[in-house]
């Protein structure tokens, strides 16, 4: 049996290896990318290291860096890699954008509603500003705001799931039972397996 | 308002590190200001000595995003006697309290660490318990999921020379507490203990060592309901507690006696998301060992909260 596997495993290891080897042959962007997908994010953004030593204002690079560094968790430092980006190109809806991500996984949510509010200035119906901004809105319990935010952005993306779940909630937590009993049957038209929604139907649909 | 930005350039300088660049730019007037008004009505029964304790106060928050910020309080307190004769105790408690919130990749939720200050003046003829003051330290801990709550409060309080006993008085007060909480968050429960040493036990009830447990329990039903409350209050103490310094009220117990236990019931409404009213009633219990009086204080409690933004 062992004499089985051992071929196998050479095999795959040489296969590994050669992936390997033409990854590193393209350059650090693709050695990052291919890092990225295996969910080696530290080692992504390692694999980044020759591009912003080479050019510490690659404006991509930190970018790049900012997301690899928000998905392994390292928040702080994606922070202050989004606000660099923030420097290199105050126009950037990406890093405003993006600077919301670890923002919202600290629960700074006033910062996190600062940054989507910077983007809706620019780009008013920015879906994900929206979305962005309705979670700092959840997370601070303005159920009234987030109910009037959601209205509007129902308006604009009728078919959108999400949104009417920010709705349902904001109605829910402000004891409006009828109201989210009702926006969370739309949800159910829309994704019948929805847990969240089938949930909140199945405790509350008597009343 | 430039006398307000005023103050809001000077708290910015005093937190540091708002950030730099254009986001600080952005951000420059992200100040969330908070303002409380409360007062308290009390009576006492069982006692041949005191009437009644009236309590004034407001408080300014302002914060930074999510950073820190600060708070400013100032409550007028009035102590009245049984006897007509005896003038009312009138007392002045400024407070002053900073925090400042960390959120570290290592932990799973952030740290704020606070530090209050107490002046307190009044015109106790005794002088027992005027030129009060009060340092109180605080670095806690609340996880992502607001599920777990965990802090450490200590403060060191000293008084004024009393006339009456001729020996210094100083009272260190350490406060673990512990929170958790539970039902998707509609319930949360909070136990505070209260250590307190006192340095003179003959300024104190003849109590050096005082410990109290203080829990407090809120509930955020699912529905208001017809009165539509958004939460419900329920709080006791036991155990005895003697110049007790309270880091949820801001205030310090300096006109009380050995406190030997409480209860309170409440509840608070929304009036919409800037506006908020907090009612509470309460039962205290008393204990002052000089005359040998046990005796209660009933009150009442009214807060009402305004947020500008």
């Amino acid at each position: 049996m062992r004499k089985v596997i051992s071929p196998i495993i050479y095999s795959v290891s040489l296969g590994l290896s050669l992936v390997s080897v033409v990854v590193f042959a393209q350059g650090p962007w693709a050695e990052s990318y291919q890092l990225e997908t295996l969910g080696q994010y530290g080692s992504a953004v390692r694999a980044l290291g020759p591009v912003i030593e080479a050019d510490p204002a690659h404006e991509f690079a930190i970018l790049r860096s900012a997301w690899l560094k928000y998905l392994d968790g390292d928040y702080n430092a994606s922070i202050r890699d989004y606000r660099h980006a923030l420097e290199l190109n105050e126009q950037s809806l990406e890093a405003r954008l993006g600077l919301t991500l670890p923002l919202l996984a600290q629960r700074r949510w006033r910062e996190a509603a600062a940054s989507a509010e910077a983007v809706l200035t620019a780009a008013p119906w920015n879906y994900y500003a929206h979305i962005r901004l309705m979670v700092a809105e959840e997370g601070q319990r303005q159920w009234q705001t987030l109910a009037g935010h959601a209205r509007e952005v129902v308006a604009r993306y009728p078919s959108d799931a999400t949104t009417l779940v920010y709705l349902a909630r904001a109605e829910a937590g402000q004891g409006d039972i009828q109201s989210a009993l009702r926006t969370y049957a739309a949800v159910l038209e829309r994704i019948p397996a929805h847990e969240e929604a089938a949930a909140f139907v199945a405790a509350n649909g008597n009343q | 308002m430039p006398g307000r930005r005023l103050i809001f350039a000077f708290a910015a300088s005093i937190l540091g590190s708002l950030g730099t660049g254009i986001y600080a730019q952005d951000v420059n007037d992200r100040w969330f200001l908070r303002g409380d008004f409360q007062g308290l009505l009390s009576e006492y029964s069982g006692t041949q000595e005191r009437d009644a304790l009236g309590n004034l106060g407001l408080f300014i928050r302002a914060d930074y995003l999510d950073r820190g910020g600060i708070t400013i309080g100032y409550n007028r307190t009035v102590l009245s006697f049984q006897d007509g004769d005896q003038p009312d105790i009138k007392q002045d408690n400024l407070f002053l309290s900073g925090r400042w919130r960390a959120t570290p990749d290592w932990a799973p939720g952030s740290f704020t660490f606070r530090l209050d200050g107490h002046v307190i003046s009044n015109n106790d003829s005794t002088n027992g318990t005027d030129d009060v003051t009060a340092i109180a330290p605080q670095l806690s801990f609340l996880n992502y999921q607001e599920s777990f709550y965990l802090d450490i409060g200590y403060s060191v309080s000293s008084y004024g020379d009393s006339l009456l006993v001729p020996q210094a008085l100083e009272i260190d007060q350490l406060t673990p507490t512990l929170g958790f909480g539970f039902n998707e968050q509609r319930d949360w429960l909070q136990f505070r203990a209260y250590l307190i040493d006192a340095s003179s036990s003959q300024r104190a009830q003849d109590q050096e060592d005082s410990a109290a447990l203080e829990l407090k329990w809120t509930h955020w039903p699912t529905a208001r309901g017809r009165l539509g409350i958004d939460n419900f209050r329920v709080s006791t103490v036991l155990g005895e507690r003697i110049f007790a310094v309270d880091q949820d009220a801001g205030g310090i117990y300096n006109l009380s006696d050995l406190q030997t236990g409480a209860a309170a019931i409440g509840a608070e409404w929304a009036l919409n998301e800037r506006n908020r009213v907090l009612v509470l009633l309460g039962l205290e219990r008393y204990e002052n060992r000089a005359i040998n009086e046990d005796y209660q204080n009933t009150f009442l409690y009214f807060n009402f909260t305004h947020e500008w933004n």
